[in-house]
């Protein structure tokens, strides 16, 4: 028998029995990876993006592979939030893991009315707010790259939600920390970060570009460092808890962000490389807390030892 | 569906940088339907892996160890990293598969009809568990095959000896008709009443296209295995849409097998 390790984190006053969940839009409905692992495995996961009304998203050329990653402008097809309501979320009954009801408006009372509708449904643990898909004309980023707009958005939800608000940050700014201290503000009880860095690919035999909306957002390995940078960053900046995402598929990676400060990590693109990669990580954090003797997850989180003046590093 | 890493049993080299990789994979042999794929790697590659990402390649045949489907093969071109990687594996080495997937062809289709199935180059390795099992249901079942030259057309070997008529055409005249895989089709279907043919189509996408729009003008039933980027290849990354006269499907989970006319073509916008 391995020793017992707690790997339950608390978060927005949750609590999630690791800290592990998978990202939105590389997970489904959750329903489509049953075959694979039982997703009760899981600390939680986020649906794919839903809107009030059902989107069909971008034309082909969806996606392009980069090197250790892909550019991905799906354009946030998905079912709209009634169907999820009506067909989906009652098939999640079943499962003992949180589920965050990832929800993006084109604008602020879409957000609210989106709110309203999930609030009655005790599945649903707690809402993401998507203000940072690179992916759409109108809404998404409009609230993400406008401190002012973050505020007035996450503020609106916040005061009809009767659920813990999470907000997903785009890493497509200047500077995170402004955006992160306008959603603590405006009474978020967590932020996510990231969402895709805006990126393009062009074919040079077609000479045009290899996504039909030109551009497309990267996520895969090859994120990772500029994700960790950015936690790490935003951990700083505020006091509500923090949720890495960006390149994770191992759990060196996950334990990377752990470390920096984020209380709990999601797996995205990794979850098309290997289905079962989420739970994964989750066994090898287990065994990650038995071979270092570690008890309690907690002691991991924020265990990071930043260089003082006049340190330096050898290996 | 599963997730499942399997051993390499045979990797055979063909002209034109083809290989035909078999593995033993019985889950996946047991269940698989003619038309249906499988997203192949090579399996223990590392937490950041080159390529990224799995790809997808068609159940081209399967056979039996110790009475029981257990052998799946896969009929391969090299295009770029991906198949390259998969090209270099050796009989021993493993491969992680996630299948058995998409919808494959609708066989009911083919009852009491002439099937047609004409196929440009790798194209084929989507239709030899389709022709074996209309064969062994007995119904009529024709293939027309198109290729470069006489050493691109992998796999015609295994038509013939399953006995079914085979059209050859190859661009060079090496073999057979010379000429192009549609115009190969066009002369041959003249010979059989339209009505009574039921076509199925896969290879390069403009191929598949002149054979749609030949078979719209004609009101022959036709169904085509269509080929799109895919990250997942089970329906959770949206990734691979298509475009129907209704709507954006995804080639991973409602096809790749689509009505031919139904399905809209880069250039049908142009038309
Ligand atoms: C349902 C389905 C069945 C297929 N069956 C076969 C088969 O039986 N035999 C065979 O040789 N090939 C088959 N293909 C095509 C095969 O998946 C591609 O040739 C392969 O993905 C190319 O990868 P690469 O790294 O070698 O090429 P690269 O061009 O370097 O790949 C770059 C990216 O584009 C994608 N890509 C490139 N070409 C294609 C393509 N034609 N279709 C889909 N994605 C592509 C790759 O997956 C990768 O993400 C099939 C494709 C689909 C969708
Ligand atoms: C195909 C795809 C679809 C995505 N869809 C959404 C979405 O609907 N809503 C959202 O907030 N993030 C979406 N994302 C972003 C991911 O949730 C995640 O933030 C990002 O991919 C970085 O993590 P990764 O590198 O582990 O994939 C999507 C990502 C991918 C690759
Ligand atoms: S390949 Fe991911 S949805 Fe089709």
């Amino acid at each position: 028998m391995l020793p017992e390790v707690d790997l339950s984190v608390e978060i927005s006053g949750l609590r999630f029995k690791n800290p592990v969940l998978t990202a939105s839009g590389t997970f489904g409905y959750g329903l489509e990876f049953a075959d694979f692992f039982d997703i009760s495995e899981l600390g939680g996961f986020c649906t794919k993006g839903l809107s009030l009304h059902p989107m069909k998203g971008n034309a082909p050329g969806r996606i392009a592979e980069t090197p250790s990653g892909m550019l991905n402008a799906i354009g946030l097809e998905n079912v709209g939030v009634d169907c999820f309501i009506a067909e989906k979320l009652p098939l999640l009954e079943g499962f003992d893991c949180l589920v965050i009801a990832n929800i993006f408006g084109k604008t602020i009372e879409e957000f609210v009315a989106l709110t309203e509708k999930l609030n009655p449904h005790p599945k649903v643990a707690a809402y993401e707010l998507n203000i940072s898909c690179p992916n759409i004309k109108e809404g998404g980023v409009q609230f993400g790259h406008d401190p002012e707009m973050t505020h007035r958005v996450v503020q609106a939800v916040s005061s009809v939600s009767e659920k813990p608000v999470w907000v997903k940050l785009s890493p497509n700014v200047t500077d995170i920390t402004v955006f992160a201290r306008a959603c603590e503000q405006a009474g978020a009880d967590a932020i996510t970060l990231v969402n895709t860095f805006v990126g393009m690919v062009v074919d040079v035999h077609k000479k045009r570009p290899m996504l039909s909306n030109t551009t497309g957002g990267l996520s895969g390995p090859a994120i990772r460092p500029l994700a960790v940078r950015l936690v790490y960053q935003t951990v700083q900046a505020v006091d509500i808890p923090v949720i890495g995402i960006g390149g994770i598929s191992t759990v060196r990676d996950a334990l990377e962000f752990l470390i920096v400060g984020a209380r709990a990590v999601q797996v995205g693109t990794a979850n098309f490389v290997d289905p079962s990669a989420a739970a994964r990580i989750v066994e090898g954090l287990r065994e990650h807390c038995v071979k270092e003797g570690v008890s309690d997850i907690d002691d991991i989180i924020g265990s990071f030892r930043p260089i003082e003046e006049g340190d330096f590093v050898y290996y | 569906m599963v997730s499942i890493k399997v051993p390499v049993v045979e990797n055979r080299q063909y002209p034109y940088d083809s290989f035909i990789l078999a593995v033993r994979a019985p889950e996946i042999a047991q269940s698989v339907l003619p038309g249906q794929f499988v997203m192949v790697a090579v399996a223990d590659r590392g937490a950041a892996p080159v390529p990224l990402l799995k790809r997808a390649l068609a159940v081209y045949s399967v056979h039996p160890e110790d009475g029981q489907p257990s052998i799946v093969t896969f009929l391969v071109k090299i295009v770029g990293e991906g198949t390259r990687r998969l090209n270099s594996v050796r009989t021993g080495e493993y491969l992680d598969l996630v299948g058995t997937l998409g919808n494959g062809f609708d066989l009911n289709r083919g009852k009491g009809k002439i099937n047609l199935l004409v196929v440009g180059g790798t194209g084929i390795a989507s239709v030899y568990l389709l022709a074996e099992k209309w064969y062994r249901w007995g119904e009529e079942v024709h293939l027309v095959y198109g290729g470069k030259s006489a050493d691109h057309l992998i796999g015609l070997a295994d038509f013939k000896k399953l006995g079914i008529p085979v059209f050859v055409t190859t661009e060079d005249g090496s073999l057979g008709y010379q000429g192009l895989v549609t115009q190969g089709f066009q002369e041959y279907s003249s010979k059989v009443p339209t009505e009574h043919i039921n076509l199925c189509t896969c290879g390069p996408n403009a191929m598949m296209e002149a054979v749609t729009v030949v078979a719209r003008s004609q009101e022959i039933p036709c169904q085509i295995s269509v080929e799109s980027k895919m990250a997942c290849g089970f329906g959770v990354c949206l990734g691979c849409a298509v475009k129907t006269l209704d709507s954006y499907r995804l080639a991973c989970t409602h096809g790749p097998v689509f009505d031919g006319a139904s399905f809209v073509w880069e250039s049908d916008s142009a038309r």
